[in-house]
């Protein structure tokens, strides 16, 4: 059975400001591939994912994920949530 | 290609918009002058011309096709691909070689079945037209899936 696999290519692309092309040459790939990859439409192999996640100095499993991963909101809603309850305590 | 490969490789730079118009032109073209040749009678002064020209364009067509950037990543050395572009070259080659392995049984059983049936054979001419449509069309075929398959980049 096909499956999705979710990433966040693009946002920590975004986030350290590189191209397609530079994370490409970072990773060996041709910049087509990237775009491939942040689209969800091609599915890499174990030794890119983890090229991707060491370009990026982060775990495989934060990069990739079987479910979609939340929403930037609700992450700063549980964030906010979570300091308002040690706050409390 | 990986970026520093792109650039050692000879080629004819082509959008996939630009690939799948040739590629389909080149494919339309030689199919359409072997159907074309198989239907008319000898010596047909005007349509042979016509049907002459088809061939013609759509076999220079189809080098040009080759020469292109789907026709060189079609038959590039693996270590000249990624990842990807080899499972789809992967994809373009197991599909074309559905389809040539359908026109063979075509061209090459059925006909020797039906001359068994009926006692109908195809001439020697029409066999080598046939060997020059597969021959043309295993050429240019991989690079036009593969054609089909990339995406415009925004």
């Amino acid at each position: 059975m096909a499956y999705m696999l979710f990433n966040r290519i693009n946002l920590f692309r975004q986030e350290r400001g590189w191209s397609r092309k530079e994370l490409a040459e970072l990773v060996s790939v041709n910049p087509q591939t990237i775009g491939y990859l942040e689209r969800g439409d091609y599915r890499p192999t174990v030794e890119l994912a983890l090229k991707l996640a060491q370009a990026f100095g982060v775990s495989v499993e934060t990069l990739f994920a079987l479910e979609p991963f939340p929403s930037l909101a609700a992450q700063l809603d549980r964030k906010a949530a979570q300091e308002t309850r040690d706050d409390r305590n | 290609m990986t970026a520093t490969d792109t650039n050692r490789i000879a080629r004819i730079n082509q959008s996939p918009r630009a690939a799948r118009i040739m590629g389909g032109y080149a494919l339309i073209a030689m199919h359409g002058w072997f159907f074309a040749k198989l239907g008319l009678p000898s010596e047909d002064g005007a349509a042979e011309v016509i049907v002459g020209l088809a061939a013609l364009t759509g076999m220079i067509t189809s080098i040009l096709f080759f020469v292109g950037t789907f026709g060189v990543m079609a038959n590039a050395p693996d270590a000249m691909l990624d990842e990807r572009e080899l499972a789809d070259r992967n994809r373009a080659y197991f599909s074309a070689f559905k389809y040539i392995v359908g026109m063979a049984i075509l061209g090459g059983v059925i006909p020797e079945f039906v001359a068994k049936v009926i006692g109908f054979e195809l001439s020697v001419g029409v066999l080598k037209n046939y060997i020059f449509l597969i021959f043309t069309t295993a050429l240019v075929l991989p690079g036009f899936f593969l054609a089909w398959s990339a995406r415009e980049e925004a």
